[in-house]
């Protein structure tokens, strides 16, 4: 219990920190280095690695742990490179690996003292006039650029479906581009998420998986709108469907139950809770039942044949809370 | 062409560039928050009117469109502009 605590004040501690060096990093940047980069592709380069420091540091610091995969699929150019943007810290994580990268700035980023040295040496494309956006975008793709876009615009809203903008479905449609999906996963979901205080940390480390898809054949859609819903539910399907909804329960049995030494990956989504399997009590049953009821507004009878063949494995809990959310 | 005729050709425009739902549209339609046109889709219309009606829509006038209607009536005033 004490360990946790003090766990927790870290990681509370080291979030703040983190953001501080990341400022001051920027900072330092703005003065020592971008005044004299003229070239675009050598301030990404710079970007991408400082990036890619920041995220080592922090998970040296045990505020996050992260997981790429197939990041092979990264190692081209010209890609449009679409992804969810569950927390802040995707972006920063997505471009730490992807190559030449642009994206899209607020122009305030344009403006902010802290960041417009290297998001002008880059050559960041700025969202000033929807109009002008989507050429300067069908641009970055013709130089080679990886442009990469969080079609959602901001930050994922926490328990509600995902909404993409249209833009990035109309660039793939005018260019002709094939899209290269980046499935971004966090566990436990509320780490530096939208509305959320960056204090209010969630119970255990924050924990993400980058997974880079295959390509999407756009060749058979006609219209943005077409598209953009075909996006939509591929994206759901991977950060909403049963896969993500099993993770999340084992990651709420392991935090509930405070399993220690076990992670997600631990536990078989198909063997049973109790006895040969995990080696679950009735206790920890009742404990994990008032969880999953907190988390996800399941109501469990308990004592009923039923509620114990809901509590025979994983994906037996998942498929129940997937069958419950459904409308 | 009337007005009839203009919003006939309008809905029928809608319809081939969005796929919208003919049924759906009505004078009062409002294009941004009813019939779900981004501003993407805003330029491609005054693109594709442009084209149709050989003039040059201003963009200030079709930022002031909100209804189907006013469509009709931007494009109404542009021909009688030709009749003169």
């Amino acid at each position: 219990m004490l360990l946790q605590k003090i766990n927790y004040t870290w990681r509370v501690f080291a979030t703040g920190l983190g953001f501080s060096i990341f400022g001051l990093g920027g900072l330092i940047f703005l003065v020592t280095v971008f005044p004299f980069v003229r070239n675009t592709k050598t301030a990404r380069k710079l970007i991408r690695l400082a990036f890619k420091f920041f995220i080592e540091l922090i998970s040296y610091m045990g505020i996050i742990s992260y997981e790429l995969h197939n990041g092979e699929k990264l190692n081209r150019n010209g890609l449009l490179i679409l992804a969810n943007h569950p927390s802040l810290i995707d972006t920063v994580l997505l471009m730490a690996f992807v190559k030449d990268a642009d994206c899209i700035v607020k122009s305030s980023l344009q403006q902010n003292m802290f960041t417009r040295g290297p998001v002008r040496a880059a050559g960041y494309i700025c969202n000033n006039n929807e109009v002008d956006l989507i050429d300067d975008c069908l641009k970055s793709l013709q130089t080679g650029s990886n442009l990469t876009i969080f079609p959602e615009g901001t930050r994922t809203t926490l328990n509600a479906p995902l909404s993409f903008k249209r833009g990035a479905a109309n660039i793939a449609l005018r260019a002709h581009k094939n899209i290269t999906p980046v499935v971004i996963r966090c566990i436990p979901k509320v780490y530096l998420s939208k509305g959320e205080k960056w204090w209010k940390v969630p119970p255990t480390k924050a924990r993400f998986t980058i997974d880079v898809k295959d390509d999407i054949d756009i060749q058979a859609f006609t219209s943005a709108r077409q598209l953009t819903l075909y996006l939509q539910d591929y994206f759901m399907n991977d950060t909403q469907g049963l896969q993500q909804l099993e993770t999340e329960v084992k990651d709420i049995i392991i935090t509930t139950l405070q399993l220690e030494d076990i992670t997600v990956h631990d536990i078989d989504t198909h063997a049973a809770l109790f006895g040969d399997g995990l080696g679950l009590d009735s206790i920890d049953a009742l404990e994990l039942g008032v969880a999953l009821q907190k988390r996800y507004g399941i109501s469990l009878l308990a004592n009923s044949e039923e509620t114990r063949a809901h509590f025979a494995s994983v994906h037996a809990l998942a498929s129940m809370i997937d069958n419950f959310r459904k409308p | 062409m009337n007005k009839d005729q203009i919003y006939t050709m309008t809905v029928d425009l809608l319809h081939e560039m969005f796929e919208l739902d003919k049924s759906k549209i009505t004078p009062q339609s409002n294009l941004y928050t009813e019939l779900d046109i981004d501003s993407i889709d805003a330029v491609d219309i005054v693109v594709r009117l442009n084209q149709m009606t050989g003039k040059r829509i201003q963009p200030e006038v079709f930022r002031a469109v909100r209804t189907v209607q006013d469509v009709v009536d931007v494009l109404d005033n542009l021909l009688a502009e030709n009749a003169t």
